[in-house]
């Protein structure tokens, strides 16, 4: 008998038991769960949700509602629900307000989850969808502000040297409604880039030094949409090309779009993933209430590290209250133990980032303390966490590999793709000395490819750094000439009509006949008028 | 046809706020349908529970006859139902004390006397004397209350401990129409969906405990005696069911419980497995079934198709359900992925539409009378779902611009759709049906469902702009839409009033659904998601917005992008699509198995894809086929053996129909036996082939490749290519007819994330940008060979003149 059809058996042999005793013994009945409800963060919801699917088959009944941070806390405050989830703990003022605890139920704050808030853009160049475009804190909070209008500023070509960005115009969308998210980018701005917030805040007829907020001020320069995939929904249209917004990587995952590479303090651009967002939360600093603080996360030296890297926290009850008691305490407390555990195996799947072990085990002391807690004393060893090491530190972040040479800041841009689109994105070298027409960026764009490869040559495509995991072997990194694995063409070739610069007026729909006939009398133009003049402009450099 | 099948719902999935308002009928699957009369003045009320016995978490039909029209019209006023669940032990039946309800104290719609949706049963002086026949007193200032006592043996008056709005499966107003008959769908609680009643928890002599449905009949008279409306009474019912003269006419019905089942255990490592939306009813329903005695747990975490396939190349492949396979040069070499079919399901457009006609005084009474009662039957052709997803209809954009001008306001205002769909030429007088809720994720099915209608002729030129022939055009801002595309755009970002309090949004008032079980879920209540101004302003100043209300049930009108599993778990009907043989098909079983039967050949040997082109007789045009894929050489041997036992397990036991742990829920249909076949022997390739790394040839090290039919090697090219050359002559954008282009657009190209980390496969991801083939044409070419003309004549023309200097000198 092999061995499949033994454990067939068995399987089978097993359910008729289950079955079996199921319906003969009350022994067997373990104390029943109950259900138990909570509601708040959006930035989370896509893990939450997935653990409350999950726990199903254990017996669990929760009921989550993703209705804001806001409006999670201000609920648990009401008693309305038994638990809350939120990126930013009570007691924070905003807007000249202090948001202040509940006093009628004890309460505790407990990490859930990390992961990164990500900018989420919709841009195309010559009808082809950017993928890995490149920002700095100043000039994301620059665009957010309405200091930045337009994707061909200066500032923005400065973030990527390899892209020739149309002069569209930058459409900010931010969150209308109470949101965490919104208060955990503007703590950043606060912290990092707070002249620049200030003088929007005071624009906005809010006081300054401004501060974190949950709720973004409103301006005609901005567009306020309402939930994460409110503000998902909005990008993602094609109608609204030019627009970018701050949302947790997974939404922009979910949606295939893809998200900015943000400038570190080591000078490199970097993706929230699940290894980066660990890297730079090993220097985040923990309060004796589990209250984040993250200044030293957004400057942290590691080259590896997201700087908008955050937990979201859950809001556990402490007391019984109302209708709050110890059978719904033994549901929480075992509901937690599964997500602090079990539950961090998916995050990185889900587009989180999995909790480190001193965060954990720190969650496992709050969860004690739930009325009713069945895990008043837990073997954190038995704790299925994908980060846990035996020496103590975080795997995640020990494997966590170093960025490619091309996400540097300077000459060269990596092509690879981000988020939910990983294609890349063809690159060119910076064209520097702009000699004003179409024609003349685009041969030249040609031309330098192959000559200023930088010192690595990867102004292309690096597969192998990328990933270890690539199809053709044929295209190693040796060659400097930036070959598209796929097409085996020289980058530059027809690309270049992609990725260089077609001047689009703002108000111009993408429309391939206008461009290419455009572009066709350009060319033709300068195939006409560019070799004598290229050929006078280099005798004169000779001399006579 | 859709002859509504037992529609027994495991709503193991128990979200926020509010009864299961369901609707369509569980039918006694069991034959356990207990039908009880009323009393007094309710003698001729007959209610009728459609099952009653072994009953787990599910829905069950509560009908009745011989009711009095719930009034005055489109109001809660006077003659309804309320009903809730029970425990109670005692033969006799349950006291009040002992019924969940009162857990909507708060919900205001729709609106209601003000206490009967409580356990308060004094009235102050609205009702004067008050109920003579109540023992529930007011005393020392405090409101007299029927506490609620747990089958725990806790009695508390607060509400909120044992049920909220959130957990309870209580209907306060259930509608008795016109005819006098009336049906709503009560979700039944067992003791894990509330303790408070224990229901199925099995006692001390051995058995489950079982509980009541009770329904509270109410009519035109007060607790006091008095009707209402009469001098000094309020106009409607304002006391609570729970006040003893309306308790005394109470109908209760037994209901009979399997017992509550073990769980699995908490703290044992899951297996992960991921994929699509479209597994994941299936996928609950195994869980605790995989893990009893032991067995392995399996987690699931649901992710976009694309993202399953990235995945299925990268470190950890795990197991993974997608509907297309992975492109062949898209796997990476040191491995190879095997499919296992093992879920057969569709992609509906789902619908809850009860008759509205333009009511009394307007159409004549036997036509009014019906209204409020469900219609089960749509057709819909590929330009009417292109309509309703293109924001075309005048009534979807607020304000109704000028751009949409011309356009018929709604669905049933379209002289495209009535033509097919006569009952609602009459009951759809009063919907306004203007588009239908989607999820917001991209999947594999939602490209499927625009190669259907991109292969229709009238849809794609309704599409290029070309009105219909009643005048209709597409909104301008889908225009040209290329096709297919992965996700449901809402190009028309319109607002009305902007810069207002009132400011309205296309975008906010009809959003996208997080995924297709919160749009399913949301249409069942009459919920758009929609939300819209307050009117009020935030401490910003800007527009304050809230939820659009509910459609009352009763006046439901809402479509819906959802799979057959959803459709079913939330009762709802789902339309007949027209296939490319011109017949209109639902996705019954019969469908999607005449629909798996004409699955197309795709460039991975073994694995099929959906055929939306079929022209076999009852095919359903949009069947899913989920394939459990995974890539054995990276795998340990335990996850494969782990793997290969969920796999067996899903086509075995897994595929009976049922509403148990372990069995199929509704709107799957049971996988033909050489399905299954080909997914055992993918489960014993995969047993086979798990933690064997590929040797350098790329042949598995056990020589036992290609045994497992969809395991083994790929070869280079597939009988695909074979079967669909010469496509498409001419090449029209339009793909007309296109089936081969729809495969192959959909297998081959536009699968960006099936590229895993950019080593291959890098499509134009903006689809929508692609050059239409049409206006450019030969010119396209010219600008090619300018352009290399060009380029060389620049780099060449200074060299060759200093070379004819150099020459010179």
């Amino acid at each position: 008998m092999s061995t499949r059809d033994r454990r067939w058996r068995m399987l089978l042999a097993t359910l008729l038991a289950a079955v079996l005793t199921a319906w003969a013994s009350p022994a067997a009945m373990a104390q029943n769960y109950v259900p138990i409800s909570g509601a708040g963060s959006t930035w989370s919801f896509n893990a939450l949700d997935q653990w409350r699917k999950n726990v199903l088959q254990y017996g669990m009944r929760i009921s989550y509602s993703g209705t804001g941070s806001t409006d999670g806390r201000n609920q648990f405050k009401a008693g309305q629900v038994d638990f809350a989830v939120s990126e930013i703990p009570y007691g924070l003022m905003d807007n000249g307000v202090r948001d202040s605890p509940p006093t009628n139920r004890g309460f505790a704050y407990m990490p859930i989850v990390a992961g990164g808030t990500s900018f989420m853009y919709n841009l195309t160049i010559g009808g082809k969808r950017v993928t890995n475009l490149r920002l700095s804190g100043e000039v994301l909070a620059k665009i957010f502000t309405g200091a930045i209008t337009n994707w061909a500023d200066p500032a923005i070509k400065a973030d990527n040297p390899g892209l020739q960005l149309p002069a569209r115009k930058v459409v900010p969308v931010v969150r209308s409604d109470g949101s965490g998210t919104t208060a955990q980018l503007t703590m950043w701005f606060a912290a990092q880039h707070g002249g620049i917030w200030d003088a929007y805040c005071r624009k906005a007829g809010r006081s300054a030094p401004c501060g974190s907020t949950s709720d973004f001020p409103i301006t005609p320069a901005v567009v306020g949409q309402s939930g994460s995939l409110g503000v998902t929904s909005y990008v993602r249209q094609q109608q609204s090309e030019g627009s970018i917004t701050y949302v947790e990587y997974s939404y922009a995952r979910n949606a295939g779009f893809p998200v900015a590479k943000v400038l570190n303090q080591s000078n490199y651009y970097i993706e929230p993933t699940a290894q980066s967002v660990a890297v730079a939360l090993l220097q985040a600093r923990i309060a004796p209430d589990l209250t984040q603080d993250l200044r030293s996360v957004y400057t942290s030296r590691d080259r590896r590290a997201y700087p908008l890297s955050s937990y979201s926290y859950m809001i556990l009850p402490t007391t019984e209250s109302g209708k709050f008691n110890r059978d719904k305490g033994r549901t929480l407390s075992d509901f937690a133990y599964y997500f602090l555990c079990e539950g961090q195996q998916q995050a990185d799947r889900l587009g989180y980032s999995p909790l480190p072990i001193n965060l954990v085990t720190a969650g496992m002391q709050q969860v004690a303390r739930i009325p009713g807690s069945t895990r008043q004393r837990v073997d954190i060893s038995k704790c299925n966490n994908p980060t846990f090491s035996r020496d103590g530190s975080n795997t995640l972040a020990r494997t966590a590999p170093n960025p490619s040479e091309c996400d540097r800041k300077g000459a060269t841009q990596c092509a690879q793709g981000t988020g939910g689109a990983r294609q890349e994105t063809p690159v060119g070298t910076g064209t520097g000395r702009g000699t004003g027409t179409g024609t003349g960026t685009a041969s030249r764009g040609q031309g330098t490819a192959n000559q200023t490869g930088g010192p690595a040559g990867n102004t292309g495509t690096d597969p192998a750094a990328q990933s270890g995991q690539t199809g053709d072997s044929a295209t190693g990194p040796q060659s400097q000439a930036a070959i598209d694995p796929e097409t085996g063409e020289v980058i530059g070739g027809t690309e270049v009509l992609g990725a260089s610069a077609i001047p689009v007026s703002v108000q111009l729909r993408d429309n391939n006949f206008v461009l290419l006939s455009v572009l066709a009398v350009v060319l033709l133009t300068g195939l006409i008028i560019g070799p004598p003049l290229i050929a006078r402009a280099l005798r004169r450099k000779e001399g006579p | 046809m859709m002859r509504p099948l037992p529609r027994l719902l495991l709503a193991l999935v128990l979200v926020a706020a509010g009864p299961a308002l369901l609707t369509v009928p569980a039918q006694a699957a069991t034959g356990s349908a207990v039908t009880v009369a009323g009393s007094g003045p309710f003698d001729g009320l007959r209610v009728t529970v459609s099952q009653t016995r072994d009953l787990i978490n599910q829905t069950v039909r509560v009908s009745w006859k011989g009711g009095t029209a719930t009034g005055p019209a489109g109001n809660f006023g006077m003659n309804y139902l309320q009903i809730m669940q029970c425990w109670g032990d005692a033969a006799t039946g349950p006291t009040r004390e002992q019924c969940q309800y009162g857990g909507l104290a708060a919900q205001s719609a729709p609106s209601a006397g003000d206490y009967v949706r409580l356990r308060q049963v004094s009235y102050g002086r609205t009702l004067g004397d008050g109920d003579p026949k109540e023992t529930y007193l007011p005393s020392d200032g405090k409101q007299a209350v029927v506490p609620f006592t747990s089958a725990g043996g806790k009695t508390t008056a607060e509400t909120g401990e044992f049920f909220d709005a959130g957990t309870t499966n209580e209907i306060p107003l259930a509608k008795t129409r016109l005819d006098g008959t009336g049906e709503v769908d009560f979700e039944v609680q067992t003791a894990l969906e509330s303790y408070g009643l224990g229901c199925g928890n099995v006692l001390g002599n051995g058995k489950p405990r079982s509980c009541w449905l009770v329904a509270v009949p109410r009519g035109a008279t007060e607790v006091n005696g008095r009707p209402v409306g009469t001098e000094g009474m309020p106009n409607w019912l304002v006391s609570s069911p729970l006040s003893a003269s309306n308790w005394q006419h109470r109908i209760a019905v037994k209901l009979d419980f399997r017992p509550v089942g073990s769980s699995c255990p908490l703290g044992a490592a899951e297996r992960p497995t991921s994929g699509h939306e479209f597994i994941a009813d299936a996928m609950l329903r195994w869980q605790p079934a995989l893990c009893a005695g032991g067995g392995t747990v399996f987690g699931f975490t649901q992710v976009p198709d694309a993202i399953a396939r990235g995945q299925l190349a990268g470190a950890e492949p795990g197991l993974t359900y997608v509907t297309l396979p992975v492109a062949p040069d898209a796997v990476p070499p040191d491995r190879r992925m095997v499919y296992a079919p093992v879920a057969l399901s569709g992609l509906a457009l789902a619908f809850v539409t009860e008759r509205q006609s333009a009511g009394e005084g307007v159409v004549p009474e036997d036509v009014w009378r019906r209204d409020g009662q469900l219609i089960n039957t749509m057709n819909l052709t590929p330009r009417l779902v292109a309509k309703l997803l293109s924001q075309s209809y005048a009534w979807s954009i607020p304000g109704r611009p000028e751009h949409l001008a011309g356009n018929p306001a709604s669905l049933t205002k379209d002289p495209d759709f009535l033509a097919i769909n006569e009952e609602f030429k009459t009951y759809g007088a009063l919907m306004s049906i203007v588009d239908a809720v989607v999820p917001s994720g991209d999947q594999d099915m939602t490209e499927l469902l625009w190669s259907w209608v991109n292969a229709d002729r009238e849809a794609r030129a309704f599409l290029d702009g070309e009105p219909d022939k009643w005048g209709m055009k597409v909104n301008p801002n889908y225009g040209k839409l290329a096709l297919p595309i992965s996700n449901f755009p809402k190009s028309d970002l319109a607002c009305w009033q902007p810069g207002t309090l009132v400011e309205t949004c296309a975008l906010t008032l009809h959003p996208p659904a997080n995924d297709m079980h919160e749009a399913g879920r949301a249409i069942s209540r009459g919920d758009t998601l929609g939300k819209a101004p307050s009117g009020l302003a935030t401490p910003d100043g800007q527009p304050e917005l809230k939820r659009v209300e509910r459609q009352p049930q009763g006046s439901r009108g809402l479509i819906a992008v959802v799979d057959t599993a959803t459709a079913a778990r939330y009762g709802l009907a789902t339309a007949r699509l027209r296939t490319a043989s011109g017949d209109f098909v639902a996705p019954t079983n019969s469908a999607l198995l005449a629909g798996a039967g004409a699955m197309r050949p795709t460039p991975v040997p073994g694995v099929q894809a959906p055929n939306t082109q079929a022209k076999t007789k009852n095919a359903y045009p949009l069947v899913n086929l989920s394939y459990a894929t995974t890539a054995p050489a990276v795998l340990t041997t335990q996850a494969g053996a782990e793997y290969a036992d969920l796999i067996r397990f899903a086509v075995g036991p897994g595929q009976t129909p049922g509403v148990a742990a372990g069995q199929l829920p509704d709107g799957y249909a049971p996988l033909p036996a050489a399905l299954r076949a080909k997914a055992r022997s993918a489960a014993d390739a995969i047993e086979r082939q798990a933690g064997k790394p590929l040797t350098a040839n790329g042949a598995d090290n056990n020589g036992d490749a290609g045994t497992g039919g969809s395991a083994g090697n790929l070869p280079p090219t597939g009988d695909y290519s074979a079967g669909t050359s010469g496509s498409s002559p001419g090449g029209t954008a339009n793909g007309v007819g296109g089936t081969d282009e729809d495969l192959a657009a959909a297998l081959g190209v536009p699968h960006p994330a099936t590229a895993p980390d950019g080593s291959s496969v890098t499509p134009p991801r903006a689809s929508a940008g692609r050059t239409p083939a049409m206006p450019l044409g030969w010119l396209r070419y010219g600008l090619a060979a300018a352009f290399v003309l060009g380029g060389l004549a620049a780099g060449g023309s200074p060299l060759l003149q200093r070379l004819s200097m150099r020459l010179r000198r």
